[in-house]
């Protein structure tokens, strides 16, 4: 790495917070952001949806959650397997 | 190393598998969310794709999307859709929905929500609509197209001063040698 350089890294929640809002549509061969959010809910132990949105609403006091990121997360806590 | 596909046409061309096909729509999507005016939108909307069908299993989906695409954005430009994206061909045969979302709720709000070229297609998704950011005026050009552009002009003035300062070192020069003006040249170099 150069010197002086600062690489920032962003917070899982913050993450989190960001797909759930652009919740990117699923193309032939890609999962969207599908996949990063079943990791996310996983790597941060959420399991339920009301973390989700407490999650979601630190960082967007304004704004609900879109019906398809509540239903991709209803999703993906409901499936035994996940991550 | 192939670059971003910068059209419909190019996606297709320069994909040999679903997965494949999916990445550079993907990439071209990333794309079109630069452009800034409607005829770098229609360019990249308007040159027919090669068909996918029977170009790799599934292709006909691929084609379905492209089409859908090519329909949606033209309707948000206010121009006609290209007539290609109108063959019956591009189509998908069985419905298609995201392999991940198994959830039948998912699956509704797709029947639901997914827009209307989409759906004629045999395409149920959701959130596949984009926001343009469109402006009056001309394009938007890149930074290294910018960069070139300045160079180019920096250049020209560089070589006009240079032509300049020649002109004036011949004058001097002339006058220097003419016995009325020797010595009352003025001194550039002060």
């Amino acid at each position: 790495m150069a010197p002086g350089m600062i690489v920032s890294v962003p917070t899982a929640a913050y993450l989190l917070a960001m797909k759930l809002r652009a919740c990117r549509a699923p193309l032939p061969g890609y999962a969207g952001d599908y996949g990063d959010l079943a990791f996310l809910l996983g790597k941060m132990d959420v399991s339920s949806l009301e973390a989700a949105e407490a999650t979601y609403a630190r960082f967007f006091p304004n704004d609900a959650m879109s019906e398809t990121a509540v239903e991709v997360v209803r999703q993906v806590l409901s499936k035994p397997d996940k991550p | 190393m192939t670059s971003k596909p910068t059209s419909l046409r190019e996606v297709a061309d320069q994909s040999d598998t679903l997965a494949g096909f999916g990445r550079n729509l993907r990439d071209w999507l990333h794309e079109v969310r630069h452009l800034t005016s409607r005829s770098q939108l229609e360019r990249a909307l308007t040159d027919n794709p090669p068909c996918l069908n029977g170009r790799f299993p599934n292709g006909d989906v691929a084609d379905a999307w492209l089409a859908s695409y090519a329909e949606l954005l033209s309707s948000q430009i206010d121009r006609e859709p290209p007539a290609w994206s109108f063959e019956p061909s591009r189509t998908a045969r069985e419905p298609w929905f995201a392999e991940d979302y198994t959830s039948p709720r998912l699956r509704l709000l797709a029947l639901l929500h997914s827009p209307l070229p989409f759906k004629r297609r045999n395409i149920y998704a959701l959130n596949v609509e984009l926001v343009l950011h469109l402006r009056a005026g001309r394009p938007r050009k890149p930074e290294n197209q910018k960069r070139k552009t300045n160079a180019a002009r920096q250049s020209r003035f560089r070589a006009r001063r240079r032509e300049e300062l020649e002109r004036l070192r011949r004058l001097l020069q002339a006058n220097s040698a003419s016995p009325e003006t020797a010595g009352n040249e003025p001194d550039f170099a002060a």
